[in-house]
């Protein structure tokens, strides 16, 4: 666990790139629904940098048993991958 | 100035410590045991409702993006960041707590349950809103999935009021207090948390 200025800069960052991922999904409010790869991909990827950030610094993963550390990062690997391949291969977008 | 502390409950991992007033220790994480375990576990249920829900949005691509557009993603925004707020109020709680400052932990741990009611208020006032326009969990495929990942994700929120008023008796009563019990709490509110951030970005903005 990290000192209170280190979390708050976790929180700052984890609420600007949502912000972000909002922006780009939503068309800056826009809300067009054509599908967009582009787009797609970079919300998918916030998503998992907002994750591994939430794992990391708030949940304190990087200093839980080992066993909990490859898990976890196993879930983020094999679903994120699958999230991946299923969106971009099978919907062929 | 450089106190040297033993904080609340040696036998849950966490020893003596020097730190700075008004910092964390810098103490590794209690063994969170049994609780790592569900959580992994509800990782991996969720996970593979993920990618179900993609493989159908893959045969049915119109109809997910069309539905998709009647929901309020502003909602979604403020949702996520009430959510990202709540789990730094936890994260705080248990910085508070390392520090044995119980009574600051308290307070975070308070608002962090206001954020979990304000999430849960404004998910029935979402669902209220799309039931009164047509679509319901019966509507399509889209709906469906739109209802029962919600509806999931928010039982585990309601669960959550339960483990976080378990945090705050830990908190409150000395003779209770363990630091294993306070992190397990906390670790549960996080991935409350994270499980949502992908539920948004799925549900709410792929395109």
């Amino acid at each position: 666990m990290a000192t209170r200025t280190h979390l708050t800069i976790i929180l700052v960052l984890l609420v600007s790139v949502t912000v972000l991922s909002w922006y780009l999904g939503t068309g800056g409010g826009a809300h067009p629904t054509a599908p967009n790869l582009a787009i797609s991909a970079a919300v998918l990827f916030i998503a998992l940098f907002k994750v591994r950030l939430i794992m990391r610094e708030f949940m304190d993963v990087g200093t839980a048993p080992a066993w909990v550390r490859r898990t976890s990062s196993a879930w983020l690997v094999l679903f994120f991958a699958a999230l991946f391949v299923v969106h971009f291969t099978v919907t062929g977008n | 100035m450089t106190t040297a502390v033993t904080t609340a409950n040696e036998a849950s991992g966490v020893g003596t410590a020097n730190f700075n007033d008004g910092d964390s220790p810098p103490l590794r994480a209690v063994d969170h045991g049994a609780m790592w375990v569900y959580i992994v576990g509800d990782l991996f249920i969720f996970g593979g409702w993920f990618v179900f829900y993609l493989v159908y949005r893959a045969s049915e691509q119109t109809i997910f993006a069309e539905s998709q557009a009647h929901l309020n993603q502003t909602f979604g925004l403020f949702n996520t960041i009430v959510l990202l707020v709540s789990s730094w109020l936890v994260a705080m709680c248990v910085n508070a707590a390392r520090a044995s400052r119980y009574n600051e932990a308290a307070r975070y741990a308070w608002l962090t349950i206001l954020c979990g009611a304000v999430f849960a208020a404004t998910k029935l006032y979402e669902w209220r809103s799309r039931i009164a326009e047509g679509r319901s969990f019966t509507s399509n495929d889209f709906f469906m999935f739109y209802y029962f990942l919600t509806a999931i994700h928010l039982f585990h929120v309601l669960c959550g009021f339960i483990v976080l008023g378990v945090l705050l008796r830990n908190l409150q009563v000395s003779a209770l207090r363990a630091q294993v019990v306070i992190e397990n709490c906390a670790a549960y509110w996080h991935m409350v948390d994270l499980l949502w951030v992908v539920i948004f970005a799925l549900v709410y903005l792929l395109r």
